[in-house]
């Protein structure tokens, strides 16, 4: 808006009256410039409020930032890491206070995120490089808060930082569970192919003989996924059927044990053989069983 | 600027000046009064504060004024704008003098002479040839708003904000003053005849009543003829006021 030029018609020290174009009389400060009645004054007719609402915007925002930035508690995580939180909940600042700490904050990247979830991530992160030792942070959670009024909020950042702590390790558990069920599908499978190689070995009769024990084969075809009878008239056709699941498999075995070493621990691994071997076992019994009842049969 | 009043201004000093270069000493009186405001404003102006009548740049204003008298020459031009630069001029050297024997502060060496050592054209002698004119009507106005018992402060508070507001009141004034039965209300009774007002002219009671002060102030600008006051209460243009 373009400034407007009144007549002074009353001076003081810092302030005077102007009677401005169209009849209209304003008090306005004149900063200490020399005004005389009669003089003309350029009256510049913006609007406060604009620069008010300019400043006041300007103000909050720069006090805003100042007081996002501004650290309110320290969360200690065992003695590896602290972390600066403000009164938001947020982290500001993170300091390792050990090259354990430091590898954990490189590798992680939590400013600006909520305690739990900065927790959360530091507890996934401590579990998978194993640097530093879990429970060590888990049963040192510290807060030290700024002033004396401050205890709310100090439990307040421990409640959240033990729900971090709670969601990664239900995280954590999940996995593992996986884990488990991955490792007993492949000790399940694994042993059905020691079976089957097992059965493979044994049958050296002629194929008269394999008659005989057509029908219990019949229902381990069909426990291993099923097979037709033409098929068990053709001994070679019987050892492909019951192999093939099995010859395909320890091709997966192996991909998934390369894949994952770590799955595999030593004492199921006995488990497994130990499970084998009396299946081995039960497996001769009954063959032996079948032996008998055609040397039999061949004598009747 | 006022180009009338600064030539009817260098008419009369021309006159003077020309008796007082005749011998006639008397009229030296006529025009210390008559030019005593304007040096004053020039001392004012120059130095940024307001300068007294006893004060020593008031003095040096006084002795720069019959300098100015002795060695005007018509061929130099306007001649309150001669006398004006030699004020001023003189005004200059004092301060320069007052800065080299440390007599004022710091801050106004720092300041105060530098800034009055600025260079000024005619129109800065003519801007003050034209102040000096309005504030003569702006202290006659302010000596009759003062028997309504009216101040400039006073105005600042009570003026309608709004344009229209303002324009009513302003056509409500010139209702008076244009009518001499209600001028002569106004006058004599120092309120507004509003009873009249609302029978004669249907104006709404309640704004000549809340703006009666606003509306005795333009009826007495009306009536009394103040030229240069009359151009800034006049209803704005289009709704608009004149900027400038």
């Amino acid at each position: 808006m373009k400034a407007k030029k009144g007549i002074v018609v009353e001076s003081g020290k810092n302030k005077a009256i102007i009677l401005l174009p169209g009849g209209e009389y304003r008090k306005v400060r004149t900063g200490g410039k020399y005004l005389e009645a009669g003089d003309l004054y350029e009256y510049n007719n913006t609007p406060m409020i604009k620069y008010a609402v300019a400043a006041v915007l300007l103000l909050v925002l720069i006090a805003g930032g100042i007081d996002y930035n501004l650290v309110k508690a320290y969360a200690s995580l065992g003695s590896d890491l602290e972390l600066g939180i403000n009164r938001w909940g947020r982290v500001v600042s993170v300091q390792a206070k050990s090259p354990e700490g430091q590898q954990i904050l490189d590798s992680v990247e939590i400013k600006n995120d909520t305690i739990e979830f900065a927790v959360k991530r530091i507890s996934e992160q401590v579990k998978e490089e194993g640097t530093i030792n879990p429970q060590g942070i888990r049963e040192n959670l510290k807060v030290i808060t700024k002033g004396k009024s401050n205890l709310d909020f100090a439990n307040k950042i421990i409640k959240e930082m033990e729900k971090g702590l709670e969601k990664a390790d239900k995280k954590n558990i999940k996995e593992i569970e996986k884990d488990l069920r991955k490792a007993d599908k492949r000790n399940k499978n694994e042993s059905k192919n020691n079976n089957e190689s097992g059965n493979s070995q044994n049958i050296k009769e002629p194929p008269q003989k394999s008659n005989s024990y057509l029908p219990i084969m019949g229902k381990q075809s069909v426990n291993q996924g099923g097979s037709d009878n033409g098929r068990g008239k053709d001994p070679a056709g019987k050892k492909i059927e019951k192999q093939s699941p099995v010859n395909n498999q320890p091709k997966d075995e192996q991909s998934i044990k390369k894949d994952d070493p770590k799955n595999e621990t030593p004492a199921k691994i006995n488990e497994l053989k130990n499970k084998q071997i009396i299946h081995q076992n039960n497996r001769d019994k009954q063959d032996n069983q079948d032996k008998d009842k055609d040397r039999k049969a061949n004598k009747d | 600027m006022n180009k009338q009043s600064t030539v009817d201004f260098d008419h009369q000093l021309h006159q003077l000046w020309l008796d007082y270069r005749n011998g006639n000493l008397a009229v030296l009186e006529d025009i210390f009064d008559k030019l005593m405001p304007f040096c004053l404003r020039v001392c004012s102006k120059t130095c940024g504060k307001y300068i007294y009548d006893n004060d020593d740049e008031a003095s040096i204003a006084r002795l720069a004024l019959v300098e100015a008298l002795d060695k005007y020459d018509p061929d130099k031009g306007s001649m309150p704008v001669f006398i004006g630069q030699v004020i001023r001029n003189r005004i200059i050297d004092y301060k320069r003098k007052e800065s080299k024997q440390s007599i004022i502060s710091f801050n106004l060496r720092s300041k105060g002479v530098g800034r009055i050592e600025e260079e000024v054209d005619e129109s800065f002698f003519e801007e003050i040839i034209d102040s000096i004119a309005r504030k003569q009507e702006i202290d006659k106005l302010k000596s009759l708003l003062q028997s309504f018992d009216i101040s400039f402060e006073e105005l600042t508070r009570l003026s309608p904000q709004q344009n229209k507001t303002r324009q009513s009141a302003q056509n409500i004034a010139g209702i008076i003053a244009a009518d001499e039965a209600l001028q002569s209300y106004l006058l004599r009774k120092k309120a507004l005849p509003l009873k009249e007002l609302e029978e004669n002219w249907q104006i709404n009671r309640k704004l000549a009543d809340r703006y009666r002060k606003y509306i005795i102030m333009v009826v007495l600008i009306y009536i009394n003829d103040f030229p240069l006051l009359k151009d800034y209460i006049l209803p704005m243009k289009g709704g608009r006021a004149d900027e400038s």
